[in-house]
């Protein structure tokens, strides 16, 4: 290891540690870098530029605000009744309603924090005061909104998509199938243990219940069948698709529920932009600190290390799950996939791995790491909403993660999960 | 004074950057418009869409910094006392007050080689797009110069970000 790349990646983690933005802790330790290598430092404004200057990275900004227009009162509402109609009589009820409105919700935004937050805020409480264990109603919410990064629209595919050039429509497409699967998992583990701990059941089943509800949301329920329609029958980009689903949010949401109004609109888009911008400086920073790593061939590196312990496929993607898995207990899930993915896609390429399929290990594993603590989002919303110590969640999230671990490991050994529905609507 | 001069200020970025997204929204949609509708393609929208991308991401990060939005991470931040972490606070400003000066002075010379070229469909002065980054860098100084003496008076809030 040269001096350089000593000096980088210590004072990345200093600065880290002691509290620095995550973008300027990498700006600033390949700044640390650049001037003890000499180098000319124009590199900075291009790298900065080199980020932000992406077509196809505009999805994000859209589906973030698109996002934040469908998450309004009016229809977290309507997505939770029509799970209750639909789920709300069998034992466990609300424990399925929160996985079954995680999926509804999971095609509406791309993001599982905006999902957790707002279907949390509404169901932990109503779970606490039907008698559902506090940690318990706190762990399946946290757990179920990883399902919204999975089930298209998703920001981490579209920053996949960036940082490997996969297509985002194809990944979009192979999503809807692990989406589904880890609702059927996490749905058989709710009432598994809900009968176990005889939690109650919801109301009563009728069809009458289930139309009005339906009639009542299935505006915002049409909105994944919208995306991927366009995106399918090739109308439209996935970025082109993200601007359609926002004047899309904004008319169901202004002229046919009426919930939103103009003087929302002002914090909705700066929110958006906020939300946006936070991410995009990091792309930006991570361009600046991916080209002092990769002129000191840390890329080249890793693939012959990971390559001297095995150079089998199924092996590698263990390995490098393992890892990711291990680094997002520590790290946000865009860092993950900015400054940790970037390293290990040559190795991919190397064994052979399809593109596609590693797409969706690294969206497991990002979903696996908003769980983990430490440093897990979607598990830090929840217990601060229902209260509890991040641990008492965790250890009853446990049975849950298992749902995520199981389909990632599916999806490793048997790839049909993600590429059958791809090769049949994207040829 | 200043601190009407502060708020004019915030209010004139929050509207440019509601515009910015009101702008990338129309700019996507009539591109589909125009393409699969009229079948009449436009060459103009993507450029206009990269630049409200990097209007977005330098004038935006200014927005969420303000706001305290930017990610950290607080593992260790969160265990210390009031008096360290004010220190630390003041030492991560004074760094990143450094990086914006190189990101300044470069950036600058960046827009300078690019003074005359225009963007190839409507001929917008590329200097003003790529001046977003000093500009940018210009912004965050100033809220960190700022936050860094009411940090020292005691004066700002040590909860700084997700």
């Amino acid at each position: 290891m040269s001096l350089g790349l000593i000096v980088l990646l210590v004072t990345c983690i200093v600065l880290l540690f002691i509290y620095v933005p995550l973008a300027f802790a990498l700006g600033l330790s390949t700044l640390a870098y650049m001037l003890i290598q000499g180098a000319p430092l124009t590199i900075i404004p291009q790298q900065l530029y080199s980020g932000a200057e992406n077509f196809v990275l505009m999805a994000l900004p859209l589906f973030i605000l698109a996002g934040n227009l469908m998450n309004t009162g009016g229809i977290t509402r309507r997505i939770i009744n029509m799970s209750l109609a639909l789920v709300g009589h069998i034992r466990g009820g609300l424990a399925l309603v929160n996985v079954i409105a995680s999926m509804f919700f999971a095609g509406v935004s791309g993001s599982a924090v905006a999902d957790t937050a707002s279907l949390g805020a509404v169901l932990i409480p109503g779970m606490k005061k039907e008698g559902y264990g506090s940690s318990f109603s706190a762990a399946v919410t946290a757990c179920s909104s990883t399902i919204g990064i999975v089930i298209p629209p998703s920001v981490p595919m579209v920053l996949h998509g960036f940082v490997s050039g996969v297509s985002i429509g194809a990944m979009f497409i192979a999503g809807i199938i692990p989406g589904i699967l880890i609702g059927l998992i996490q749905m058989v583990i709710a009432y598994y243990i809900s009968v176990k701990r005889n939690y109650p059941r919801s109301g009563d089943f009728s069809w009458a219940k289930v139309w009005a509800a339906f009639k009542e949301s299935w505006l915002a329920l049409v909105l994944p069948l919208i995306i991927l329609g366009f995106i399918t029958f090739g109308i439209a980009t996935p970025t082109e698709v993200a601007g359609i689903a926002v004047v899309y949010a904004l008319i169901v949401g202004m002229f046919c529920y009426k919930e939103l109004k103009v003087s929302d609109l002002k914090k909705i888009f700066l929110d958006s932009v906020k939300t946006t911008a936070s991410i995009m400086i990091i792309i930006s920073f991570s361009m600046l600190l991916g080209w002092a790593l990769s002129q000191q061939r840390v890329p080249q590196a890793i693939t012959t290390t990971i390559m001297g312990v095995t150079e089998n496929p199924y092996l590698g993607m263990l390995l490098i799950s393992a890892l990711l898995i291990v680094a997002g207990c520590f790290l946000h899930g865009t860092a993950l996939q900015l400054i940790i993915v970037p390293m290990l896609l040559p190795v991919v390429t190397k064994m052979g791995i399809d593109p596609l399929q590693f797409a969706m290990v690294v969206v497991m594993c990002v979903g696996i790491g908003q769980q983990t603590p430490p440093v897990g989002s979607a598990l830090f919303v929840t217990s601060t909403l229902s209260g509890d110590d991040m641990l008492e969640v965790t250890k009853e999230n446990l049975p849950f993660i298992l749902s995520l671990v199981i389909t990632l490991l599916l999806i490793i050994f048997v790839p049909t999960v993600v590429t059958t529905l791809p090769s049949i609507f994207m040829s | 004074m200043l601190k009407k001069f502060t708020t004019g200020v915030n209010k004139v970025i929050d509207l440019f950057c509601i515009l910015v997204q009101i702008l990338m929204v129309l700019v996507v949609v009539l591109q589909v418009f125009y393409r699969y509708v009229l079948v009449n393609p436009l060459g103009w929208t993507e450029e206009v869409g990269i630049m409200t991308m990097i209007a977005m991401t330098f004038i935006g990060s200014y927005l969420a910094f303000r706001d305290k939005k930017h990610m950290r991470i607080s593992l260790l931040y969160n265990k210390l006392g009031k008096k360290t972490q004010t220190s630390l606070l003041v030492i991560g400003n004074v760094l990143m007050v450094v990086m914006n000066v190189f990101i300044f002075i470069y950036g600058l010379n960046f827009v300078q080689a690019f003074l005359g070229m225009n963007s190839p469909y409507l001929g917008i002065p590329m200097s003003w797009v790529y001046g977003m980054v000093p500009v940018g860098a210009v912004l965050w100084s100033a809220k960190l110069l700022t936050d860094t003496v009411n940090l020292i008076k005691g004066k700002e809030s040590l909860d700084q970000g997700e």
